[in-house]
């Protein structure tokens, strides 16, 4: 067991993240939201999925991206590339592809004329070609979006240059997730939670665990606060160049409830499957907008994405995703269900606290935030936000 | 022992393991509702759900007695019936053992509403019509 007891280690390994009180401003302005549409959700490496939702060549998701007033194609073409478009058509800007996820024949159409591109993007198709004046069909094709995969994790950047590769971005992250194995485990629930709370506020609620003793004191009370009342600590905070990740282990004395006892039996494999973990449990912000879960399994590991997308100052579109290792068994598969249904019913307790959250700050009764030293990360995540905020 | 539990030991799982992956299995008439060792669970049959979405339906429709005897009775035989079930490969288990599989599915949506809420929904929790699975694999 490695729990340490130990006060303020992390302003104390981060002295320059300072200690005072944070502005709540930010979590509610109209002001601050279009400074992050133009200066964050522009500006950096943003996750769209992975490539495992689109395993063959045609195969395609499309986004909505509302903070970035864009419609965003991810397709796999038919040489296995990954690219990414603006979704968009070329002769009277209808958006193109109208579901979220499809596979195409190698041809995407238009549906309002029937413009045709392939899954390169270029066009190939128009509708009553010659009756067009001068047509520059080869530079008519879908307009590209800058788009990356690391570790099967796509990411869009929607800068005409940016200004580092997903690699160079990601950094510290990058380097601790390096051959990861994500790809072994599998999509197994996804959940689209509509909030109505800003895409900070939700994504602070999540990022520390100071509040599980007492906002999941129903679900996982016993998580990190011993028996004799002492607060366990984390186990380790890395700060990154704007990212973070936290990491922890169970309190040492902590029992869990009946049926977990059971999941957790049925949960063993002959073989171990790992993911690269720091502790029991990683939460890595990968900024601005996507947080990645690492659990320690019984035998296999899992991990959970979280994607804040924000729809307007005061609602986000929190997307939800598990994964598991495909399960070799029933005894498997049920802990899998105990496990996800846990998490589940917790951040069904968090999605409440959200909003209520919002409805507080909103109500500008409180001009400031104080962290503890367990809350490090989030303060950290909000030095980033103003770094970018000040940014030309 | 994993992401909450403390590091120690863990009980090692005996029986017999098949490899196999995913599901997928069509539902055809059978004389048997539940594999010849588990009828005494056949009164639960409603609890037999394919789907999160259904299981989760079925727990926030009933009462918390009915979520109670069905916890009870299914907490008792869950263990024989992953020895049953393990025994089988996944992706193929007949009619009956399938209906034994969504049973213990059930379990583990059910678990929290006896283990933690004594209330059939989450207290204190989000609209599940805005928490609603989109990909139920």
């Amino acid at each position: 067991m490695r729990t340490v007891i130990a006060d303020k280690r992390w302003a104390e390994k981060y002295p320059e993240i300072g200690t005072g009180p944070v502005a709540a401003e930010p979590l509610i302005s109209q002001e601050h939201f279009e400074l992050e549409r133009e200066k964050i959700f522009r500006r950096t490496w943003l996750n769209i999925g992975r490539v495992e939702e689109i395993p063959n060549p045609g195969d395609y998701i499309a986004k909505d991206l509302t903070m970035c007033r864009a419609s965003v194609l991810i397709i796999r073409g038919r040489d296995g590339e990954v690219r990414g478009f603006h979704n968009v058509c070329s002769h009277r800007g209808n958006k193109l592809v109208w579901d979220e996820k499809g596979s195409c024949k190698g041809t995407l159409t238009c549906g309002f004329h029937a413009w045709a591109y392939n899954t390169k993007g270029e066009l190939t198709w128009v509708p009553d070609e010659d009756n067009f004046f001068d047509l520059p069909k080869c530079d008519l094709g879908l307009t590209p979006i800058h788009t990356e995969v690391f570790e099967g994790f796509i990411f869009i950047h929607l800068a005409e240059r940016p200004p580092e590769s997903l690699r160079e971005y990601l950094g510290g992250v990058a380097d601790q997730l390096e051959g990861g194995g994500f790809g072994e485990l599998a999509l197994t629930t996804r959940y689209r939670v509509d909030e109505h709370a800003n895409w900070k506020i939700a994504l602070d609620a999540q990022n520390e665990l100071y509040h599980l003793p007492f906002q999941h004191r129903r679900t996982i009370p016993e998580f990190c606060v011993l028996k004799n009342g002492q607060f366990t600590r984390l186990l380790d905070v890395r700060l990154f160049n704007h990212h973070s990740v936290y990491s922890s282990d169970p309190a040492e004395d902590r029992v869990g409830p009946a049926t977990e006892k059971l999941a957790a039996q049925f949960s063993v494999a002959e073989t171990e499957s790992r993911l690269p973990r720091i502790g029991s449990f990683d939460f890595y912000t990968i900024f601005p907008n996507t947080a990645l879960l690492l659990f320690r399994g019984v035998s296999h590991d899992f991990y959970m994405t979280y994607n804040f997308w924000p729809q307007a100052v005061d609602r986000t579109d929190w997307d939800i995703k598990i994964y598991f290792r495909p399960a070799e068994n029933a005894g498997q598969r049920v802990g899998q269900e105990y496990f996800k249904c846990l998490l589940r019913d917790l951040l069904q307790e968090d999605a409440t606290a959200h909003e209520q959250i919002h409805i507080g700050l909103a109500s500008r009764a409180k001009k400031e935030l104080y962290f503890q030293d367990e809350e490090m990360q989030i303060r950290y995540f909000h030095t980033v936000l103003e770094r970018f905020y000040a940014e030309a | 022992m994993n992401a909450f539990t403390p590091r120690r030991n863990h009980p090692s799982l005996g029986g017999p393991t098949e490899q196999s992956e995913g599901e997928g299995v069509k539902q055809t008439v059978s004389a048997q509702i539940l594999p010849a060792e588990f009828t005494d669970l056949e009164p639960l049959i409603d609890w037999a759900l394919a789907t999160e979405k259904e299981r989760t339906s079925k727990r926030l429709a009933s009462s918390m007695e009915d979520i109670q005897a069905f916890y009870d009775c299914m907490s008792a035989r869950v263990e024989a019936a992953m020895a049953y079930l393990n025994a089988l490969p996944l992706d193929a288990l007949p009619p009956e053992a399938e209906r034994l599989f969504h049973l213990s599915l059930s379990l583990m949506e059910v678990a929290n509403a006896v283990e933690m809420f004594q209330n059939p929904a989450v207290i204190n929790g989000f609209d599940v019509k805005r928490f609603a699975p989109v990909e139920d694999v």
